[in-house]
């Protein structure tokens, strides 16, 4: 998994289309954000990514960027 | 985990009640608007749930479905010896509640009683003691060594009319589960653990002897995502239970189906604490559960927090009894806590849901 293919798994957890979503993009401004698409990520992640990480861990990333850093470095060390 | 099994008792029958009156979806929408009350309402599954009208506690919709089980088997009142309550929602802080049951039940003096404070996970913990119980009780004839397990609550009397987080998902419901022995019962297994890190995400703050009820700790004011809510109201961090969730719940039902010595082929049928439809889909998917065997019966009820697992097994297999099932059930929840069984069900007592009328008929009418 790189950044890309994360980058289409939120598109299609959000309903964006493809760059409306980018490493920049604050994760609390995604477009949709709330607190059952919250909990839809941390299902995702999980499901997708195949790691589970607490939604503390999440709600401190600040950008979609720092997110996927995280995910993909819980997989890395899988 | 704390594992155990019990032989030679027998789940003689099962009964779930519920109250008359329904909230649905427009209900929701009035509050929180149409298109939020929808999203909700696709994720968890429900677009109606029971709720019980003031008047009604939980020990009242056990009461129903203990009158009706009783009355289906044909047991005599004097012949139950013991009676467990379990809920997070009792009549009183005290007395216990299973003391106020024994007497509106009419069960003799000679029957023990006594109340579990436990909530999703509370189903398993009470069949568990109950079948400890009855074990110990018997005199190893069959039929000797009656436990009466009353399992309900009424969540919704906790909770803010304000608060998307709670109020779209829970729904009321007792239940009444009788064991006895049977010296050719196939053994019930269980497996149980705890973590009580949990206890802030699944909280009613204030109410008990650690903060009291005040007229502060009872003002509604505004919380996290808009959500009004008081500290006397059920506070609910559906993140954190989720997470916790996925931690927990995997092997929890591994675990238990271990400890039967099944594997998920000789399982036929799986029910998880009825948590919300999201959840209970992304956990078969995770558990490679085939969805014939796995009960999702939430909707028309909602979450009913430790009556969901009866409940669901009233509504998937009442009348059809006559048959030997092989579940494995497992309730998850508030605490955090945690349980999971496995159990054979064979020629037991399983009238369909009782329907309690939330207003006596005289008001009813007049209204």
């Amino acid at each position: 998994m790189d950044q890309q293919t994360f980058l289409s798994l939120l598109d299609e957890l959000f309903e964006t289309d493809a760059g409306v979503i980018t490493p920049e993009t604050a994760l609390k401004e995604i477009p949709g954000w709330s607190s059952l698409t919250f909990v839809g990520l941390i299902a995702m992640i999980d499901e997708e990514c195949g790691v589970t990480l607490p939604p503390n861990i999440i709600l401190n990333c600040r950008t979609v960027g720092d997110l996927t850093a995280h995910v993909l470095q819980k997989r890395a060390a899988a | 985990m704390a594992t155990m099994q019990v032989s030679g008792i027998r789940i003689a029958g099962l009964a779930s009640a519920v109250p008359d009156q329904l909230e649905t979806v427009d209900d929701d929408a009035a509050r929180f608007g149409r298109e939020e009350a929808a999203k909700i309402s696709q994720s968890i599954g429900v677009t109606s749930r029971r709720v019980a009208p003031a008047p009604i506690c939980a020990s009242d919709l056990c009461h129903a479905a203990a009158e009706k089980l009783l009355n289906d088997l044909g047991w005599e009142r004097d012949t139950v010896q013991a009676l467990i309550f379990v809920t997070q929602t009792p009549d009183y802080l005290s007395p216990a509640t299973a003391c106020t049951l024994q007497s509106r039940l009419g069960l003799s003096k000679g029957c023990a009683a006594f109340d579990i404070s436990l909530g999703c996970s509370g189903y398993v913990y009470g069949l568990a003691t109950a079948a400890q119980f009855a074990k110990g009780l018997s005199n190893g004839t069959d039929g000797s060594g009656r436990v009466l397990l009353l399992v309900g609550d009424t969540i919704t009397r906790v909770i803010s009319p304000q608060d998307r987080s709670t109020v779209p998902l829970f729904g009321d419901a007792g239940s009444a589960t009788a064991l006895e022995f049977n010296a050719s019962a196939a053994p019930m297994s269980f497996v149980l653990g705890t973590d009580g890190n949990g206890r802030d995400h699944l909280l009613i703050p204030a109410g008990g002897f650690r903060t009291p009820r005040t007229a502060a700790t009872g003002e509604r004011t505004a919380r996290e995502n808009g959500n009004i809510r008081s500290d006397d109201d059920l506070f609910m961090n559906g993140a954190e239970v989720f997470m916790f969730t996925l931690c927990e719940v995997p092997s929890l039902f591994k675990n238990a189906t271990q400890a039967a010595g099944w594997t998920i082929d000789d399982v036929d049928g799986v029910i998880m604490h009825q948590a919300n439809s999201f959840m209970l889909n992304h956990l078969r998917k995770r558990l490679k559960i085939p969805e014939d065997k796995f009960v999702v019966a939430l909707d028309g009820y909602g979450n009913t927090s430790c009556a969901s697992i009866p409940l669901a097994l009233s509504a998937t297999y009442a009348k059809k009894a006559d048959e030997s099932r092989r579940l494995v059930l497992a309730g998850f929840g508030v605490g955090w806590s945690w349980g999971g069984a496995a159990v054979t069900v064979d020629n037991a007592v399983l009238p369909e849901v009782v329907i309690v009328p939330g207003l006596p008929a005289v008001v009813r009418e007049a209204a």
